[in-house]
């Protein structure tokens, strides 16, 4: 198995130098609030519009994107597998990469993109991710353990910018 | 001296001080989320790349663990 690279930048960069429309859910987007959480990959959502598709089908290929439990063989990411609300649980050369069609509740990038935040980052990078209240929201709906076990930390998160704003 | 616990009176400051608790009634370290919101989000970014690097390197070194 690969040694893990964790270069969420450079994912980040090589989605945004293709036109994809996309949304930082997860611990990278917990993070990005303030909330240090204990993550190893970049989770995403991406609009399923057919030319983002093709935008984000290309920048897989550019950060050579293949399914990380598919064993010896390195399968690809199709067109109809990005365009289904599946998890796409991906190995990159900037490291893992869970493309999410939809989360819990059906919710897609349409759904979601109201309740999202725009970041600029350097180099001119801008990044989308989901508001902190919508995150804490979602984890506290879906009741896996390791969601619950990051709620305390992202409710304190909010609660610190509360005080700081 | 192991120059890793060598002190410098010209290393980086404290990047912020703050006079609140250290830490919520449920356990939460509110001096991790305090230090991460006086960064920017890239330094954030950084922040988090750093963290699971580091957290890699420990389990390299350690595989009977």
């Amino acid at each position: 198995m690969p040694t893990p690279i964790f270069n969420y930048r450079f994912m980040l960069e090589v989605l945004a130098e293709h036109g994809v429309d996309f949304i930082v859910i997860g611990g990278v987007c917990a993070g990005l609030h303030g909330a240090l959480l204990h993550t190893v990959d970049l989770d995403i959502v991406h609009s399923r519009d057919p030319e983002n598709l093709n935008r984000l089908l290309a920048a897989l290929q550019e950060l050579d994107a293949y399914y990380r439990e598919a064993g010896e063989r390195r399968l690809r990411p199709t067109p109809s597998h990005l365009a289904s609300p599946g998890h796409q649980l991906l190995r990159t050369s900037g490291g893992s990469l869970d493309v999410l069609g939809a989360i819990s509740g059906n919710r897609g990038y349409d759904e979601l993109l109201p309740v999202t935040v725009e970041l600029r980052l350097r180099n001119d990078l801008t990044v989308r991710i989901l508001d902190l209240e919508t995150l804490i929201a979602i984890k506290e709906e879906t009741g896996r353990d390791k969601d619950k076990a990051a709620l305390p930390i992202l409710r304190q998160a909010l609660e610190q910018r509360k005080k700081q704003d | 001296m192991n120059p890793s616990l060598q002190t410098d009176a010209k290393a980086d400051p404290v990047p912020f001080e703050h006079d609140g608790p250290t830490h919520s009634e449920d356990g939460v370290d509110l001096t991790l989320i305090r230090w991460m919101l006086s960064l920017t989000p890239d330094e954030r970014l950084d922040a988090l790349e750093q963290m699971a690097q580091s957290i890699q390197e420990l389990r390299d070194a350690n595989p009977h663990l």
